[in-house]
C-alpha cells in the first residue's frame, strides 16, 4: 500500500496569556491510500488539532515544527497560496457540527453554487446540476428540496450530509472527519458512518476519523491510533489494538468502555488528562499509570515498531528506537 | 419488593401558536400516555433518541413541569396535584442529576458554600461535618472544598453536583444524561460511584440517557421511549437480548460495539429516515414511517401494549 499523508515528528505549540501550551509533542503517523484511519482519544488530547495542522488551520499564536508530506511535498513549507489549492480539493474537511459550517442566511443552493463556481469555473445552470447530483449521491431524498432550503430547516443528519456532498465535490484523496456523528443520534450516526465508508469504496479516498468512541473506531476503522496529551501512544490494526493493546493507555481506555452486548465490570483509569501548559516530564501518562517504572519520569518513550505494524511508545516495551 | 414511584397515563403538553399573530394553538406532545414504576432500590432507564420524550418524563415526575394529564404516586401517596407548600416536604426526597455538571453549579459558589446551601436551607445541624462527609462519599478530598466549580474538571464537577442532591438523604434520584459531557475513563469512575452509592444507600434512579452501552451497564429495567411513548420496557435482560419491538432491534442494531471482530458479524442493518416532528406525529402507530414491518393497520390503529413475557411489554401490532 502507498503512504498518502506522513506526519514526521510534529510539534505544535501555542503562546498563550498563560504561558506555553505544548499541544503536540512529536507526533508520527502514516496514512495509506484507501483506508479509514482512527485518532481516537479524550477531550485535549491533540487529535482535532493534528486534523487542523494537517490543513494549517490553525491560530496565529501556533507555532508548528516538523514534517507533512502530502503528494511529495511538505505541507508545511507550502504558501498559503498553494495552501489553498489543497484544502477542500486534495484534503476535505467535516465538522462535528453541520450547523456551525453552513451559512444560516444563505439557502443550500446558494452556498453550494458558490463553492462550485469558485473552484470549478463552470456557470452556474452547470454547477446547479452538480449540486443535485452530489446531493443524490449523498442519498438525501428530494434533493430538490433540500436546495432551497435554509440549514435550520434541515436536520442534523441532513445537513451533515450536505457537509459531506461538498466535501466530496472535488473528488478529494482524503477526507478528514473530525467526530462526524457527535452531535447526532446513534441511529442517524449509523446512518452517516455507513454513508462515509459506502462513498469511500465508491470515489477512492482515505478517510481520518477523528472520534473518542471506540465503538465507532471498532465498526468503521481499517487502523487506529491512539493518542494521549499531545502524544502518539499507540498504532495498530483495528483488530490487533483490541485484542492485544499493549500502551497501558490505551488497555485503560478499552477497561472502562461498556459495552452493549453484555455487563461488564468497568475499571476506570485513575486520576485526570494533564494541563498541557504544565505537562509531566517523561512520559506524559506516568502519574495515571500502574506500570510507572523510574525511568518514565525523566525519558520520553518513542514510538517503536514492537510487532509487525503494531507501534507503541512506552517503557514497557523498550521504548527506543530500533534503527 | 416495595414501588417507590408509580406514574400512570403520564401526559405532558406544550402549546404552540401557529403564528406570531394567529390565535389558533398546536399541541406539542412531549409526554403522550406513558406509565411505569419503579421498585427501591432499582434504576430503570428511559432511552430514546432527540425530542423522544425522555427528559420531559423525568422533569414532569419531579413537577419541574405540571404534568397535563395522568398520575403521579411516590410511596403510594399521590403528589400530582398536592399543594406546592405540601409537595415541597416530599419533593426534598427526590433529586435531580443534569447532563452539564458546570451550568448547575453555581459560578460564584466556592464548593463548599454549594453542598451546604440545601443543608442550611433546610436547618441542618453539624454543616461542616456534614459536607466533609459528602466530599468524601463521592470521591473528593478536603482540599477541593474553597475551590470554585471553574478550577475542578468535568467529572469532579459531577461529583459535586451528586453530593450536594445527597445532602438532604434524597430516596429517588432522576437522572438526566448525568454521564454525557464526560471523557469515557471519567465517565466509568461516575457510573461505578453510581452504582455504589444505590448499593450503600437503597437509592433508587430514574436514569435517562440515549446510551444503550452505559444503560446495560447501569439499569436493572429499561423502557424505550418514542415521540413521547413508551414502546417497549422490560429488565435489561428481556429487552437487549429478546428485543420485540421493531424500533428496539433497530436501535440496538444502530449501537457501536466496541469490538472489531463484530462488525463481519452482524447484518448491516440501518433504521431509514428520522425521527417525526412531535407537533406533527404520525396516525396509528407513531413508528409506522420508518417501520420495516409496518401494514395497514399501523396507520390506523395505535397498539395496545403486550406482555410478551412476565413485565416484558411491547406497543406493536407485529411484536417479536
Amino acid at each position: 500500500m502507498n503512504v498518502l499523508l506522513s506526519i514526521e515528528d510534529l510539534y505544535l505549540n501555542f503562546t498563550t496569556f498563560w504561558g506555553t501550551a505544548y499541544v503536540l509533542n512529536g507526533i508520527n503517523l502514516q496514512i495509506y491510500e484507501d483506508e479509514v484511519f482512527g485518532l481516537v482519544g479524550e477531550t485535549g488530547c491533540g487529535k482535532s488539532v493534528t486534523s487542523m495542522s494537517i490543513l494549517k488551520l490553525l491560530p496565529s499564536n501556533a507555532h508548528l515544527s516538523g514534517k507533512i508530506i502530502f503528494e511529495g511535498r511538505n505541507l508545511l513549507e507550502l504558501s498559503e497560496n498553494d495552501m489553498k489549492k489543497i484544502r477542500g480539493k486534495k484534503i476535505s474537511m467535516i465538522f462535528q457540527d453541520p450547523m456551525s459550517s453552513l451559512n444560516p442566511l444563505f439557502k443550500i443552493k446558494t452556498q453550494m453554487v458558490d463553492v462550485m463556481k469558485l473552484h470549478h469555473n463552470i456557470s452556474k445552470d452547470e454547477a446547479l446540476k452538480m449540486a443535485r447530483e452530489l446531493l443524490e449521491a449523498v442519498k438525501l431524498p428530494d434533493p430538490q428540496r433540500v436546495l432551497e432550503s435554509y440549514p435550520h430547516q434541515l436536520s442534523g443528519g441532513m445537513r451533515q450530509r450536505v457537509m459531506i456532498a461538498l466535501a466530496l465535490s472535488f473528488n478529494p484523496s482524503l477526507l478528514i472527519a473530525d467526530e462526524p456523528t457527535t452531535a447526532l443520534d446513534v441511529t442517524i450516526q449509523k446512518q452517516i458512518l455507513e454513508l462515509i465508508l459506502e462513498l469511500k469504496e465508491k470515489y477512492h479516498f482515505s478517510v481520518l476519523l477523528i472520534t473518542h468512541d471506540l465503538g465507532v473506531v471498532a465498526e468503521t476503522c481499517d487502523r487506529v491510533g491512539v493518542m494521549y496529551a499531545g502524544n502518539m501512544v499507540e498504532i495498530a490494526d483495528v483488530e490487533e489494538l483490541f485484542e492485544n493493546p499493549l500502551h497501558p493507555y490505551t488497555q485503560g481506555l478499552l477497561s472502562a468502555i461498556p459495552d452493549p452486548r453484555y455487563k461488564k465490570p468497568l475499571k476506570p483509569l485513575r486520576g485526570n488528562v494533564p494541563s498541557l501548559l504544565n505537562p509531566p516530564p517523561g512520559c506524559r501518562f506516568h502519574p495515571r499509570c500502574d506500570y510507572m517504572k523510574p525511568i518514565c519520569e525523566k525519558e520520553k518513550p518513542e514510538l517503536i515498531e514492537y510487532s509487525k505494524n503494531h507501534y507503541v511508545a512506552c517503557h514497557l516495551y523498550g521504548g527506543k528506537r530500533n534503527e | 419488593m416495595s414501588e417507590i414511584i408509580r406514574v400512570e397515563h403520564l401526559k405532558k403538553y406544550f402549546l404552540f401558536k401557529e403564528g406570531i399573530f394567529s390565535r389558533r394553538v398546536k399541541y406539542l406532545k412531549a409526554v403522550n400516555d406513558v406509565s411505569f414504576s419503579i421498585n427501591r432500590g432499582e434504576t430503570l432507564a428511559l432511552v430514546g433518541e432527540t425530542g423522544s420524550g425522555k427528559t420531559t418524563t423525568g422533569r414532569t415526575i419531579l413537577r419541574l413541569y405540571e404534568p397535563t394529564g395522568g398520575k403521579i404516586f411516590f410511596e403510594g401517596k399521590e403528589i400530582t396535584n398536592i399543594p406546592k407548600r405540601e409537595f415541597k416536604k416530599i419533593r426534598v426526597q427526590m433529586q435531580m442529576i443534569y447532563q452539564d455538571p458546570y451550568s448547575s453549579l453555581n459560578p460564584r459558589m466556592n464548593i463548599f458554600n454549594i453542598i451546604a446551601e440545601p443543608l442550611r436551607e433546610l436547618k441542618y445541624e453539624d454543616i461542616e461535618d456534614r459536607v466533609l462527609e459528602l466530599l468524601e462519599s463521592v470521591g473528593l478530598r478536603k482540599e477541593h472544598m474553597f475551590k470554585y466549580p471553574d478550577e475542578i474538571s468535568g467529572g469532579q464537577q459531577q461529583r459535586v453536583a451528586i453530593a450536594r442532591a445527597l445532602g438532604v438523604n434524597p430516596k429517588f434520584l432522576v437522572l438526566d444524561e448525568p454521564t454525557s459531557a464526560l471523557d469515557v475513563s471519567v465517565q466509568a469512575q461516575i457510573l461505578n460511584l453510581l452504582e455504589n452509592l444505590q448499593k450503600e444507600r437503597g437509592f433508587t434512579y430514574l436514569f435517562i440517557s440515549h446510551d444503550l452501552s452505559v444503560v446495560r451497564y447501569i439499569s436493572q429495567r429499561v423502557a424505550i421511549m418514542y415521540l413521547g411513548k413508551i414502546m417497549e420496557i422490560g429488565t435489561v435482560e428481556q429487552v437487549f437480548e429478546n428485543p420485540q419491538h421493531p424500533y428496539t432491534k433497530l436501535l440496538l442494531e444502530s449501537v457501536p460495539v466496541p469490538d472489531p471482530k463484530d462488525r463481519k458479524r452482524r447484518k448491516k442493518l440501518i433504521l431509514p429516515g428520522e425521527i417525526p416532528s412531535p407537533l406533527n406525529p404520525p396516525s396509528g402507530c407513531p413508528f409506522h414511517t420508518r417501520c420495516p414491518v409496518a401494514k395497514e393497520i399501523c396507520r390506523e390503529k395505535e397498539p395496545e401494549y403486550v406482555e410478551v413475557e412476565k413485565g416484558h411489554f411491547v406497543k406493536c401490532h407485529f411484536p417479536g
